[in-house]
């Protein structure tokens, strides 16, 4: 049984009265409120618990187990980040594939990117974990995955001078850091990850950009056009990943799943509605904190 | 993390004094002077070959070139034929037009900040850089038509362009006069067509301040208040240089029976079919005064370009996603239009080391 819930939105002093973002299949009732942006999205609003309690119980994990440093090189070496593009089960490609969706529609994507920052390796120590950063930032950028062979490779981050050593997990933020989202274009020398992707009217970086088109009809043409583009240092995001490797002198690789339809989709029943948005600049901050936290749920460190 | 100073400064310390004792021919050559540089507020660093430095003589002797209808086959047709200064380094015309008035099926792309684009030139981005090119309009048949090595060997006949390019490169002998040389000193020229000093820059680094209505347009060119309409426009022209420098299919052309386009453009040079019919984001600065517009001139009028984007574009499978229908009512039209004539250079347009030294 569907429940399409429509609420009205207040838009400054004019009354405009749009449908909700976000459709609730056998779920609970939600109250919105776009003006104060305080909203009774409960499960949204919970992650960043979640979050705690979880990074707590890594840490209690990792720190619970050994005596012992494991043994840390000190020499540098490098590392390949492979992040690949899913949705649900499939390859996600750019424009090549159409995938379902909810409510009988259906998805053609031309671009999904987001930014990474400060990407760091966990390695053990007698004091606990160690924070050893690697990355200061990088695009994950999909707009080139076009046909299967590339997503099976996925998009590739090259990380130079990374300490050999034993670790014990991984670290990312995801959007551009707070230190780093003050920064501009042009403070940098192009091509460099931070040389665009720039709000300078909000004097920050479009962390993550999802483009495409929705064929709500089903008559095959996708004449929908999908614009999401979120910022703003309250949806940066950040994750840690439990799982032991050791970067050594050989060829080095951690794998990533990102699957965007966990990014659209954040549970069975619950999801950003294209019958109702079909666009958001982070003007709509449940819409930005909805793919945000989606985000953060959806990237998932491939275990060996 | 920052990597540069606001201010960078070709010096060459040194170098400069030093003098280079190569004789040829009873001429002696002395290293050329560095060329002070600063990037204008705001910008990103400008990506300047370590190969090709620029220097004051280098940069006089592009500009020569660039002004010298020596480079075309009938001598009639230079670059700045269809890259005039008086029109931001466009023509005014649909398409460009070369030797013996061929038309070419492209508009003339303006040069004022091409040495900002580091992702290939041309409306395809088929050329990697600007010394690379200039090889291109030289011996395109429709353009100037000329054999690179005729070009050559007129440039060495030349006693004055001898002097030159010995002073530009140090070079020991005018036997050495070649394309490289001839397109590194144009591409030296390009880099210099700076647009800098529109009000729009004026109003970020707080020495002015928009109008009403300019700020008004502003505001729906950035989608920047929820209260207004968006434009959607600052998706692809993106400040300081008003281009992010990707390449978009916005719509413009119809998608033939054939799946293709009347020009694949950006596909014509990648062979990837999800580029066909993407162009080059062109710069919005001083877009008041270089029309018409769109790779091929179709659109004579800045109300044409609204109209063709208020109207959402021809649909393909790679049309962007931030072409969609406007709703823009006269009155936000006429600020937006407001605000792009603040990116209007007109101190740009007197520059005297940009006009023609002949």
């Amino acid at each position: 049984m569907l429940w399409l819930l429509i609420f009205r939105i207040k838009i400054n002093k004019n009354t405009i009265y749009s449908k909700l973002w976000f459709a609730v299949e056998g779920g609970e009732s939600l109250s919105y409120n776009s003006r104060s942006f305080e909203t009774g999205f409960k499960k949204a609003n919970d992650t960043p618990m979640k979050n705690f309690l979880l990074l707590g119980s890594v840490f209690l994990l990792l720190t619970a187990c050994g005596q012992e440093d494991p043994p840390v090189s000190g020499e540098k070496t490098n590392l390949t980040l492979y992040f690949k593009g899913l949705y649900g089960d499939s390859p996600l490609l750019m424009y090549a594939k159409e995938y379902p969706y909810e409510a009988g529609m259906q998805l053609r994507f031309q671009l999904f990117q987001f930014y990474i920052s400060d990407f760091s390796l966990l390695r053990k120590t007698a004091g606990g974990i160690d924070t050893v950063r690697v990355l200061d930032v990088a695009l994950v950028s999909f707009e080139n995955i076009q046909d299967p062979a590339k997503a099976a490779e996925g998009v590739k981050i090259d990380v130079k001078g990374v300490p050999a050593g034993e670790y014990v997990g991984a670290h990312v933020g995801i959007g551009v850091a707070p230190r780093l989202n003050a920064t501009s274009p042009g403070d940098y020398k192009p091509p460099h990850p931070l040389d665009g992707n720039y709000w300078s009217w909000a004097k920050g970086y479009i962390f993550t950009k999802i483009e495409g088109n929705a064929d709500l009809k089903g008559d095959g043409k996708f004449a929908e056009k999908l614009t999401f583009h979120i910022g703003e240092n309250p949806y940066y995001r950040q994750k840690s990943f439990q799982g032991n490797f050791v970067i050594g002198d050989a060829v080095n690789q951690l794998q990533f799943d990102v699957n965007l339809r966990r990014v659209l989709v954040a549970e069975p029943g619950k999801f950003l509605d294209f019958r109702v948005v079909t666009a958001d600049h982070t003007t709509n901050k449940d819409i930005a904190r909805f793919i945000a936290d989606n985000l953060q749920a959806s990237v998932e460190m491939r275990k060996k | 993390m920052r990597l540069r100073s606001s201010v960078w400064i070709w010096t060459w310390v040194g170098y400069a004094f030093l003098t280079n004792t190569c004789q040829s021919g009873g001429i002696a050559s002395t290293a050329p002077v560095p060329f002070t540089w600063k990037d204008p507020v705001g910008f990103p660093p400008m990506l300047i070959p370590s190969d090709n430095p620029l220097t004051q003589e280098g940069v006089e002797l592009g500009r020569r070139l660039f002004f010298d209808p020596v480079l075309s086959a009938d001598s009639t047709v230079s670059c700045a034929s269809c890259h005039r200064p008086e029109y931001y380094f466009t023509d005014g015309k649909k398409v460009g037009e070369g030797i013996a008035g061929r038309l070419g099926k492209r508009s003339t792309m303006s040069l004022v900040n091409v040495g900002y684009y580091y992702s290939g030139l041309f409306w395809d981005g088929r050329s990697p850089s600007l010394e690379e090119q200039a090889f291109h309009p030289v011996r395109d048949p429709v353009e100037m038509g000329l054999d690179w090595d005729q070009a050559a060997r007129r440039l060495r006949k030349s006693p004055y362009y001898q002097e030159q390019f010995k002073k530009a490169f140090s070079l020991r002998s005018a036997d050495q006069i070649d394309r490289v040389w001839t397109a590194k000193a144009l591409a030296q020229f390009e880099r210099t067509l700076v647009s800098s000093h529109a009000k729009f820059d004026s109003v970020m680094q707080g020495l002015a301040v928009f109008t009403p209505q300019e700020k008004r347009g502003w505001t729906i060119f950035f989608d920047a208040a929820p209260e207004l309409p968006v434009s959607e426009c600052n998706h692809c022209h993106v400040d300081p240089l008003f281009t992010d420098l990707t390449f978009q299919n916005n719509g413009i052309q119809q998608v033939l029976p054939s799946g293709r386009f009347p020009d694949d453009g950006r596909g014509s040079h990648t062979h990837n079919r999800f580029d066909q019919g993407k162009f080059r984001v062109p710069t919005l600065r001083n877009i008041m005064h270089t029309a018409p517009y769109m790779h091929d001139g179709r659109l004579a009028t800045i109300d044409a370009v609204l109209d063709h984007y208020a109207g959402g574009g021809h649909p393909a499978i790679n049309l962007s996603p931030n072409v969609r229908r406007l709703e823009l009512s006269p009155d936000d039209r006429r600020d937006l239009i407001a605000f792009l004539h603040t990116l209007t250079d007109k101190h740009f347009l007197h520059q005297p080391q940009f006009q023609n030294p002949w």
